[in-house]
């Protein structure tokens, strides 16, 4: 599932990895994020953190309070220290900034699939 | 009254902020990218435009308000079509069909304001790294106007602050595709003690 408020990033991810996956779904910002959740369970998330409405760290952090074990991997430009902490303590298990390169995304999305 | 090593830390963290930008934009566009201006400036409000030479052309313009202990803006200005070839890399084959009378479609302004959140994020990383604390952007706000409307809108905040603003302003040039790109970071005046503090 993708979670971004850039239809821009959702279908340069789409291109990235629809050859090896399936997206289940596409969200534009946190709290339709949640409901998404809650309806695809969803193997995998990748989640922006600048969005209206509700940022990516607490969509994050609403979704694995009550799915602890959702995969979460933050997709965003911010690379600051804190945010990345606050990213992991929301439940992230992995943080890629962009600009991102294709194969780098491929392999921390299989990464934590084969966990 | 600012101190010689107050300057020498704005000038270096503009400088670091901007080089910053320029890996990104190298990333995202596998283009040349350089740097023709990299400067720090104390200047009146009003005379912000004529600071950085900017032409009342009509332009592009992504603006960015950060919040958290240390607040301000950023505005990314692009020509029209310096904006759109850059939408046009980024898209790669990816684009949409264009609607009459619209500068640029709709895929290709999501692109423009990726490439504004993505410059954001570069220069206030490190500024929120440098001081230690985190800052908040919102998403990009677009905007295609004359470009003293767009400051004016811009600095709207912080003209309510006071008379004078810092200025980070970088110009960035990406070779063999036309494309310029000024950056202006104006920091909210009423905080600014803070980062003098800091550098001092």
């Amino acid at each position: 599932m993708l979670v971004d408020d850039s239809k821009f990033m959702r279908a340069l991810l789409k291109k990235v990895l629809a050859a090896s996956h399936n997206i289940v779904g596409e969200a534009e910002n946190g709290v339709e994020a949640i409901e998404m959740y809650d309806q695809l369970t969803p193997d995998l998330v990748m989640m922006d953190i600048v969005m209206p409405h509700m940022d990516g760290i607490l969509a994050t952090s609403n979704i694995t309070n009550k799915h602890p074990d959702a995969k979460i991997i933050m997709c965003t430009s911010v690379g600051q220290d804190e945010k990345v902490k606050a990213a992991i303590k929301a439940g992230a298990r992995g943080y890629i900034t962009k600009p991102f390169q294709g194969p780098s995304v491929i392999k921390e999305v299989e990464s934590l699939l084969g966990q | 009254m600012i101190g010689m090593n107050t300057l020498r830390g704005l000038k270096r963290l503009g400088d670091q902020s901007a080089e910053r930008v320029v890996q990104s934009l190298a990333e995202m566009t596998s283009a040349e990218v350089v740097m023709e201006v990299s400067a720090v400036n104390m200047t009146e409000i009003e005379q912000i435009p004529a600071t950085i030479g900017i032409t009342d052309d009509a332009m592009i313009g992504l603006f960015v308000r950060f919040t958290g202990e240390l607040p301000g803006a950023v505005l990314t200005l692009l020509s029209i079509p310096s904006a759109q070839n850059l939408a046009d890399i980024m898209l790669a084959g990816m684009g949409d069909e264009p609607a009459e009378d619209e500068v640029l479609t709709e895929m290709q302004q999501s692109a423009v304001e990726e490439v504004g959140n993505i410059i954001t994020s570069s220069f206030i990383d490190v500024w929120a790294n440098e001081f230690g604390m985190g800052l908040t952007q919102t998403p990009p706000a677009y905007v295609c106007d004359y470009v003293p409307s767009i400051i004016d809108a811009s600095l709207a905040r912080a003209s309510e602050k006071g008379d004078f603003a810092v200025v980070f302003n970088s110009a960035i040039r990406i070779t063999d595709q036309d494309i310029d790109c000024h950056i202006l970071v104006l920091p909210d005046p009423d905080k600014m003690q803070l980062m003098f503090d800091s550098l001092e």
